[in-house]
């Protein structure tokens, strides 16, 4: 009993299906690794004095999280663009006070809670977005 | 001479797992209840995948085509044909083509790449091999199909925990590294491990021996479901694990769509049984 004509027909067609499934299933991984990350936020002002600004609450928890630590850089680097902009940071902190500077300072780690890797984002007076 | 009798009898044993008819009866009920998972699992979506949302003209496609009330309502249709039995291989093909864009779509896109492959691989089955609960084709159910089709979906389903077992077979994820780190990270954990321990009631489980368990039970459901005196046991266990799994974890529709392809093991979908 064959779905085609012949049973090596048949044969070929299960065998392009396991080939798919196969290839594929690579996509269906779920929740095997995380990218663990804090943010700390320093605001420099023209004179040097510095002070923390708080973290966003936004930017604790990341739906990213489980992917490659590149992935996550990226959307948070997005997400920070986007964030000092539209939360009036750049123009409060920097547009209206040359030579301050607010470095958001991204400790993370792969697959463990190290955090021992570390990624600075730098905004000045002209920053570009 | 007893090298030719292994052959003879590994190919007796391939032809009854490959080519098995399928009783029509209980294929009809499976095809009901993928259609079910279908409608479970592609509810309530909304925004592409960020690839197809920086594309202009992807995104314009989208908008205009995948998301319009016309496609909607295309879907619907063909979903009912299929789940009633109107021509069944060719609304199930045209059902998998249709759902294809929308598994690119934000969220859960996993457990509708399941159910998609799903419905194509059940396509195969010919129509007449099932039947139409509306009953207006007398000649459904006459014609015997293979069990084939249905393979395809078995295998899925191993394959999906199998490479989700593999993929936390690492020193990182068996420590409890990976999860303590999800905890923290993730909003859609519901639980917080990040004390290390996994809080079950009164009891504190460190919490590498929670990934352990969830990594050999995953492998379990990928291989216990193959063997006749396992299934049950392992379809019981796999139950358990994915309500557990609710409580700890948000991941959503994946659980259903799993659940949902129990029955193509769980079912005495073949004649000789």
């Amino acid at each position: 009993m064959t779905l085609t004509s012949s049973v090596w027909l048949d044969l070929i067609l299960i065998v392009s299906f396991l080939i798919f499934l196969i290839s594929t299933s690579y996509f269906l991984r779920v929740y095997y690794h995380v990218t663990v990350t804090d943010i700390e936020i320093i605001y420099t002002s023209p004179e040097g004095t510095v002070r923390d600004l708080r973290s966003p609450a936004v930017f604790k928890k990341n739906g990213l999280a489980a992917s490659s630590p590149d992935e996550l850089l990226e959307d948070l680097e997005v997400g920070i663009n986007k964030y000092m902009q539209t939360s009036g940071w750049y123009f409060n902190y920097l547009y209206k006070i040359p030579k301050a500077r607010i470095d958001w300072t991204i400790r993370y780690s792969y697959n463990s809670a190290d955090l021992d890797r570390k990624k600075v984002l730098s905004f000045d007076h002209d920053s570009k977005f | 001479m007893t090298q030719n009798s292994n052959r003879g009898t590994s190919v007796v044993v391939l032809r009854n797992f490959l080519f098995t008819p399928l009783d029509p009866y209980y294929t009809t009920i499976l095809r009901v209840i993928l259609s079910v998972a279908v409608f479970v699992v592609f509810w309530n979506i909304s925004m592409p995948l960020s690839f197809i949302r920086n594309s202009l003209s992807l995104n314009g496609l989208y908008t205009n085509v995948f998301f319009a009330l016309p496609y909607t309502i295309a879907v619907l249709i063909v979903l009912v044909l299929f789940c009633v039995g109107v021509r069944p291989r060719i609304s199930g093909f045209l059902l998998s083509v249709l759902l294809l864009p929308l598994i690119f779509v934000d969220g859960f896109e996993k457990s509708r790449q399941v159910i998609t492959f799903s419905i194509l691989a059940f396509s195969l089955i010919p129509s007449c091999s099932q039947y139409c609960l509306i009953g207006f084709n007398k000649n459904y159910g006459k014609v015997l199909s293979p069990v084939w089709p249905v393979r395809l979906i078995q295998i899925q389903l191993s394959l999906l925990y199998l490479v989700n077992a593999a993929a936390k077979t690492t020193p990182s994820y068996l420590s409890g590294e990976v999860l303590q780190g999800l905890s923290i990270m993730m909003p859609n954990f519901l639980i917080d491990m990040s004390s290390g321990y996994f809080h079950l009631g009164p009891f504190q489980i460190p919490v590498y021996i929670a990934a352990i368990s969830s990594v050999l039970i995953e492998y379990t459901l990928a291989v216990g479901f193959w063997f006749r005196s396992t299934r049950i046991p392992t379809a019981v266990l796999g139950v358990v694990f994915h309500v557990s799994l609710m409580y700890v974890v948000a991941i959503g529709k994946l659980d259903w769509a799993s659940l949902f392809l129990y029955p193509a093991f769980l079912l005495p979908l073949t004649r000789e049984r």
